[in-house]
Formats: structure tokens, sequence, C-alpha cells
């Protein structure tokens, strides 16, 4: 083999691991994510979210930090999945407002008192979800929203009770 | 003796890299938001290529870590990973050049300032992937 062929051989090596890294990178994105607005996502959670020192309006809080306002406050509890994954496991007490079906039930968004204490959780870490409908609830005026970041994946992996339906 | 010496320290510099990106692409993955921050914190490219640095890179990082981890593809994955290196650290200068004082982004949420050592660390990788590229003919 001459020096061009393999200095093309390498260079075709290359593309295919250049190809290959952008196809998991777009599979991997768009199943995990959803969308590549990575970016803008970042900024917007940073110019939203804030830690528990800083005045803030959405905070992301731990299972643990969730159960704590669980016992002591009675939030309103919400699963921002989809209905199907809302049937087949939940946390108790829990109601389902699906983030990306936010208009079907507006009124009642608007029928809450806007301090309401509210806990959002959607599958787990990776998922946007609570993210989505924090937002949307914090654009119509809510002073009180939390983010059970870990999810109901989190709150499993801790043995915490679930609603479970089997069918 | 003097041989097998020599091909152990191949070995070893083979091994380092591979964990070196390996290490940095699942920092990476940790939190890809972040990672589109620190690349954003530079100031050089638009956000639409700025996503698609976020996809690509971890990827690519990943990759190229486990071909030089099983030695497969090993003179192409050598190639790519001082070409992914020399970018890195023209960014990092650049970085300097600019004043800015900001995090490389280089181990995602765990990454060290832009600076002078940083520059010392690139060029190290740089050092030891050249070496490798060298020899990786008489040693695979």
């Amino acid at each position: 083999m001459n020096t061009t062929s393999k200095v093309k051989a390498i260079l075709k090596d290359i593309l295919i691991i250049f190809i290959l890294a952008l196809s998991f990178g777009n599979v991997y994105t768009l199943i995990i994510y959803g969308d590549f607005n990575f970016l803008e996502r970042a900024k917007h959670k940073s110019s939203h979210i804030s830690n528990e020192n800083t005045p803030q309006k959405i905070k992301e809080i731990s299972i643990e930090q969730a159960l704590n306002l669980i016992q002591n406050h009675k939030p309103l509890i919400i699963d921002a999945r989809n209905e199907n994954e809302y049937q087949i496991s939940r946390i108790e007490n829990s109601i389902n407002l699906p983030a990306k079906n936010f208009e079907s039930y507006i009124d009642y968004i608007f029928s809450l008192p806007k301090d309401t204490l509210i806990i959002i959780y959607c599958e787990g870490i990776h998922c946007q979800l609570s993210h989505q409908l924090a937002e949307k609830m914090l654009n119509f005026g809510f002073t009180n929203l939390n983010i059970m970041y870990e999810g109901i994946e989190g709150w499993q992996q801790k043995n915490l009770p679930l609603i479970k339906n089997e069918n | 003796m003097k041989i097998e010496l020599k091909k152990y320290s191949l070995e070893i510099l083979r091994l380092i890299l591979s964990f070196i990106f390996i290490l940095s692409a699942l920092e990476k993955f940790k939190s890809l938001e972040s990672f589109a921050l620190n690349v954003d914190a530079y100031q050089i490219f638009p956000a639409i290529v700025v996503n698609l640095i976020v996809v690509i890179i971890p990827w690519l990082e990943l990759f190229v870590g486990f071909g030089l981890l099983f030695k497969f593809k090993l003179r192409a994955n050598l190639l790519l990973y001082l070409i992914l290196m020399i970018c890195f650290t023209i960014l990092v200068v650049i970085a300097m050049i600019k004043g800015l004082d900001i995090e490389c982004g280089c181990f995602g949420e765990s990454s060290t300032k832009v600076g002078l050592v940083k520059i010392i660390e690139n060029m190290m990788i740089i050092f030891m992937n050249l070496i490798l590229l060298k020899f990786c003919k008489i040693t695979y």
C-alpha cells in the first residue's frame, strides 16, 4: 500500500468515526432531550431556576426535600408526564397535568391560587417535562413552583410508595 | 529489553490518552446543557454551532477514547485526537487573548479555568499523542 492510499484510508476512517459520532449524538439527543436547543434551554433554566439562597420562582428540589414538603405543607403534586405513564405508576395524591397538553386544563390552572405550593415531577433526571410545565405555570404568575428533578425514577429507586396499575 | 520498555511505555501512554477522552466524554454527558454554556462562554460560536458541538464532541471523544483503548483504527483515532486537542488548545488561547475568565468545559462541570496551566496540560497531551503517532506503526 503506497503513501497516498494509506492517507486516503486514514481519512476515510476519520470520516466514518465522525459520521458515527454525529449519528449517535443526534439519536441520543432526540431520545433523551427531544430537541437540539441545549443552549437556549440552559440559558432559560439559569434565568428562571435558582438555588435556595437566592430569591426564586422555580426551585429544583431533591426527593428528601419533596418528602419534607409533602409531610409538612401538603403541596399540590403534579405529574407532568402523559396520561398513560401516569396510569401505570404515580406518586400518591398526585394529579396528572401533562406538560404537552397544557391548553386542555388551562381553566383548572386559572382556578388555583397563585401562591399554591406546587411540586412537579416527570420521569427522571433527564426528563424536561416538569421544567416545561413549571415554566408555563410561571408565565401564569405562580410563585411557589418546585421541580422534583429526580422524578418518579428517583422516587422508585428510594423504595418510596407508588400507586401502580398493572393493566 | 530496550524494545520491551519502549513498548510498555507506549502502551501506558495509549491508556492514559484513552482514559482522558473517555472520562472527559462521560463528564460532559452528565450535563450537556452545562457543556453548552461552557462552549458559549468562549463567545466565538453562534447558538446553532454551540448546539452542534454539544451533540458531536462528547460522542467523538467517547469513540476516539474507546478506539485507543481497544486499538481499533489506531492511526485514525490518534489523528482525530490530535486534531481535537489542537482545536481545544486554540480555543483556550483565544479565550486568554480575549481576557475571558471562564471554565474550559473540558470535563463538563468538573472543568478548570482557561489559562496557562490548561495550555501546558493540552501541550503535554498533544506531545504524548505525537509520540504515539510516530511509533504506532512500529508497535502495532
